[in-house]
C-alpha cells in the first residue's frame, strides 16, 4: 500500500527547492511587492514617496529584462516584476498628478 | 532585441583612448553594457531611496511597502548563501535593505503610527 506521504505532492514539499527551503520562498516573498501596490491602489498621494516609486520602476524594469537573460529564463519572474513596474508606476503617477494639481492650485490663488 | 546595445558597445570599445583594461571591462560578460551590471545598482537604489526618505515625516512612509522591503531583504540574505556561487556584494545588498526597511518601521512604531495607512 502506498505511504500517506508518497506521490508527487509529497515529493515537492520534500524537495531542495520545495516549500521547506529558502529556494522557495525568496521568489514566493517578491510577489509581495506588486500586492503592496494593489493594496495601496487608493492611497492618498500626498503620503506616496516619489523617489521610492522611481526607484521600484527602474528596479522592476531591470529585472524584467534579467529575468528573460538569465539561464534558464524565468518566466514568472518577468510577469511578477511586469505586474510591479505597472502598478508601482501607477502609483508615481496618482503622485505626479497631485503635485501638479497642488502647484496649479497655488498658482491660481488670488493674490489680494 | 534590436541589437542596439551590441552596436553601442562596440563603437564605444573603438574609442582610441582607453586603457587596456577599461577595454576588457567594456566588452566584459558583466560589464556596464549588459544588464547583470546594472540590477544589483537597482537593488541598492531601493536602500538609498530609504536612507533618503528617513528625512521625511513618518506619514509619508508606508508600512506595508517597508515590511515587504525588510522581509525580501531578509529572505534573499539567506538565499543569497545557498546558491551557487555565493556572491557576497548581493549578500550586504539585500542585509542593507532589509535594515533600512526595519528602521523605517521602528521610526513609525516610535511615533505609535505603526498601524495607520
Amino acid at each position: 500500500m502506498a505511504s500517506k506521504f508518497s506521490g508527487i505532492f509529497w515529493t515537492w514539499v520534500h524537495s531542495s527547492t520545495g516549500p521547506k527551503t529558502t529556494h522557495f520562498w525568496a521568489p514566493v516573498c517578491n510577489w509581495f511587492f506588486p500586492i503592496q501596490a494593489l493594496y495601496d491602489w487608493n492611497r492618498d498621494p500626498a503620503k506616496i514617496s516619489k523617489e521610492m516609486q522611481c526607484v521600484l520602476v527602474c528596479y522592476s524594469s531591470l529585472f524584467m529584462r534579467w529575468a528573460l537573460r538569465i539561464s534558464p529564463q524565468s518566466y514568472i519572474l518577468f510577469c511578477m516584476h511586469l505586474f510591479n513596474a505597472t502598478l508601482q508606476g501607477r502609483l508615481l503617477i496618482r503622485r505626479l498628478m497631485w503635485e501638479s494639481s497642488q502647484q496649479k492650485a497655488i498658482e491660481d490663488k488670488p493674490t489680494n | 532585441m534590436f541589437g542596439i546595445v551590441p552596436k553601442l558597445q562596440q563603437y564605444v570599445c573603438a574609442w582610441n583612448f582607453w586603457p587596456a583594461f577599461m577595454k576588457k571591462f567594456i566588452m566584459s560578460e558583466k560589464g556596464p553594457f549588459t544588464i547583470f551590471f546594472w540590477t544589483p545598482l537597482a537593488k541598492w537604489g531601493i536602500s538609498i531611496a530609504n536612507i533618503g526618505d528617513m528625512r521625511k515625516p513618518v506619514e509619508q512612509v508606508n508600512t506595508l511597502q517597508q515590511c515587504v522591503i525588510a522581509w525580501t531583504g531578509l529572505l534573499f540574505t539567506r538565499w543569497c548563501f545557498i546558491i551557487t556561487p555565493r556572491v557576497y556584494s548581493l549578500v550586504i545588498c539585500n542585509f542593507c535593505m532589509a535594515q533600512t526597511g526595519l528602521y523605517q518601521l521602528y521610526r513609525k512604531h516610535q511615533q505609535g503610527k505603526l498601524f495607520t495607512r
